[in-house]
């Protein structure tokens, strides 16, 4: 196994709210091997999306994060100011938005965005002792723009974010963190507000670049035949927690966790006919805090022991692990 | 007048014929056209009882259809015919008797419930309004509204926001369902949900469809969705309706390409768990329409000729109530008609 260019150990993140303290995520260990797609699967309000702000620092001032651990390549970045932050995250961490269009800037123009990217990526390289500059920064992007599918990149470059639609932004901001070639990519649902075709394009993308750039990508979706497509292992999430993890072909073919379960039969029973397999009730509000395991109160399999504590991860395969007390 | 249902069922309770819909073109480039045609003649029928399914990609003009036909916009041309009458221009006085019999549910429920009404007081306000029931009867029929979509009495005094989405969404229907409506046209009402909801939501409108015999146009980018709850599919693509079947022929044998390639994207990958690189077609350009006067697939056509590229082929029928306007794959054989 190769090394992880992530690791996390024990995660939390509170945030303050008018209803008392929120906890968004409830310990979360996380490691990220190289060039390794990870995918990050729950429903809203698991704590998926919080856990890669979290990671990567972009969470309101109501928040707050703790870690045991929490370390990039072997450097620890729990100790490293805001600024120090900043410049890490601009030139080897990455982040790309469900909605690309809070990623632009509405005043500027496509051209704008990419030379501030090769800008940065230039300065990058400056502070490493490499080149890292191009010469002819628009030649660049207009070879990243055709290689992800954008036809006319010359009128392209030209146009302000409005003027494009949302799969064509997803691509640009594709194009972009190509230009930057950053180390870690943290891609929170990038497909979710498309359509299905371009949905497939533009995870074809992220395949093209985690090959093409040997990125490490963590990516955050709610929907599992997205995860199956592109993931190597995938993080299943259940209020704040990882409740399974591990090969993504395991999880799919042969899910251990209850919930898992439940998800992996409504996904796939779409498409089969009959009636739908529904899992009863609603996930718990991030305010609850339950003394046992939280899927207990919707789950089927529930005994004496899943209420009365905590489940710890179980190990139900060689790199396969499930939060639930069948497995003893 | 092309029929667009099936011979089999009597009259449609709801016709669109050749249905226009134009909105200023904002944000345009230079150059571009000062009008944009969200939807350009669709003519498409709705039976009593029965769930049509509307797909395409976003922009695609299939919730503008929907509100078109709830009269929610004007259509610049065509007509609207809803139990036989002509509703296309009936003004506000005139449209109400109908308006209980066209209900909504959209995408987003919390954006369509009062945040300052209860549930209970969403629910009564059509009921009066309509003097469906008397006042006394209201507290009454609020409740078996409630237990009919699976909500406790409870609910009644809750806000909108102290509800979930699932929660949300089964008051959106029984909001819908207060007036008994003949139509209710539903816009991606489940595409907000968990996953481990929407299996409910989804179950709650086969059930509800099932007992009331409700006709349903159900607004959808997802095939999947569509494929559990219609009777038939139109599949849209830039303003024209370019498929029309009913359900399993739509699966088991698309005409159009573009049905073809929306299907493609249909992955089995989750059941044989095994990751797929062939679909991954890369390149294809996303401008929309190629040749302004052509068909609008023709940019992404694998199988465009040349008389694609000269007028955009009429939706013609085929057997057994299936629709396709293509010229390769219909039996026109390049007589643009």
């Amino acid at each position: 196994m190769s090394a992880a260019i992530l690791e996390v150990r024990a995660l939390r993140t509170r945030f303050r709210a008018p209803g008392g303290t929120l906890e968004a995520v409830r310990g979360v260990d996380l490691d990220l091997h190289e060039g390794e797609v990870l995918g990050l699967i729950g429903e809203s309000g698991s704590g998926k999306t919080v856990t890669g702000l979290s990671i990567l620092r972009l969470l309101p001032e109501s928040a707050s994060t703790e870690a045991t651990l929490l370390r990039f390549r072997g450097r620890d970045l729990g100790g490293l100011s805001n600024d120090a932050f900043r410049a890490l995250r601009g030139s080897h961490l990455a982040m790309v938005f469900q909605n690309p269009a809070g990623a632009f800037n509405p005043a500027k123009t496509v051209a704008w965005h990419l030379s501030e990217t090769f800008r940065r990526r230039a300065a990058r390289g400056r502070e490493a002792g490499r080149r890292e500059a191009v010469a002819d920064w628009r030649a660049a992007a207009e070879t990243l723009l055709r290689e992800v599918g954008i036809a006319e990149p010359a009128r392209i470059l030209r146009l302000y974010p409005h003027q494009l639609s949302g799969g064509m932004l997803q691509r640009v901001l594709i194009a972009m963190v190509l230009a930057l070639e950053p180390d870690l990519i943290i891609a929170d649902e990038p497909t979710t507000n498309l359509d299905n075709i371009v949905e497939r394009q533009i995870l074809a993308l992220f395949r093209r670049l985690q090959r093409k750039v040997a990125a490490s990508i963590v990516f955050i979706t709610h929907d599992m035949t997205v995860a199956a497509a592109l993931c190597d292992r995938v993080a299943v999430m259940y209020a704040g927690e990882i409740v399974e993890l591990g090969p993504a072909a395991e999880v799919f073919n042969s899910p251990k966790h209850p919930y898992t379960q439940g998800l992996v039969a409504t996904a796939t029973a779409l498409s089969g006919g009959g009636r739908l397999r529904e899992i009863p009730g609603e996930p718990p509000s991030a305010f609850e805090r339950l003394p046992g395991c939280h899927f207990a109160p919707r789950c089927s399999h529930v005994r004496a022991a899943c209420t009365a504590a905590q489940p710890t991860m179980r190990r139900v395969g060689a790199a396969h692990e499930a939060r639930c007390v069948l497995y003893d | 007048m092309m029929k667009t249902g099936s011979d089999t069922a009597g009259a449609p309770l709801l016709r669109l014929d050749d249905l226009v819909v134009e909105f200023a073109n904002r944000h345009r480039e230079p150059g571009a056209p000062r009008r944009f045609r969200a939807v350009d003649g669709v003519s498409l029928e709705i039976r009593p009882g029965e769930v049509v399914g509307l797909v395409g990609e976003s922009g695609s003009g299939k919730t503008t259809v929907g509100k078109t036909l709830l009269r929610l916009y004007e259509p610049r041309a065509g007509r609207i015919t809803f139990r036989g009458n002509d509703i296309t221009h009936l003004g506000p006085a005139a449209l109400k008797p109908h308006r209980r019999d066209l209900q909504m549910i959209f995408q987003d429920p919390l954006s369509s419930l009062n945040p300052r009404h209860t549930v209970g007081r969403a629910l009564a306000v059509p009921l009066l309004l309509h003097r469906i029931c008397s006042r006394a009867e209201v507290s009454s029929e609020v409740g078996r509204i409630l237990a009919s979509v699976g909500l406790s009495a409870a609910m009644r005094e809750r806000y909108p926001h102290e509800l979930s989405g699932g929660q949300l969404q089964r008051v959106a229907i029984g909001r819908a369902l207060t007036l008994s409506p003949a139509l209710i046209v539903a816009d991606e009402p489940v595409s907000k949900l968990d996953v481990s909801v929407r299996a409910q939501i989804l179950n709650l409108f086969k059930d509800v469809q099932a007992q009331l015999g409700l006709s349903l146009l159900f607004i959808t980018h997802d095939l999947h969705v569509a494929r559990y709850l219609c009777h038939r599919i139109g599949v849209m693509f830039f303003g024209k309706l370019v498929e029309l079947a009913p359900t399993e022929q739509l699966f088991s044998r698309p005409r159009h390409p573009y049905t073809e390639a929306l299907l493609g994207t249909l992955d089995d990958e989750l059941r044989k768990g095994e990751r797929a690189e062939r679909d991954f077609v890369v390149g294809a350009d996303m401008a929309g329409p190629g040749a302004a006067a052509g068909c609008r697939y023709y940019a992404r056509c694998p199988i465009r000729r040349e008389v694609c590229a000269a007028a955009h082929p009429p939706l013609e029928a085929l057997e057994a109530g299936c629709f396709v306007a293509c010229y390769e794959r219909g039996s026109l054989t390049g007589r643009a008609s």
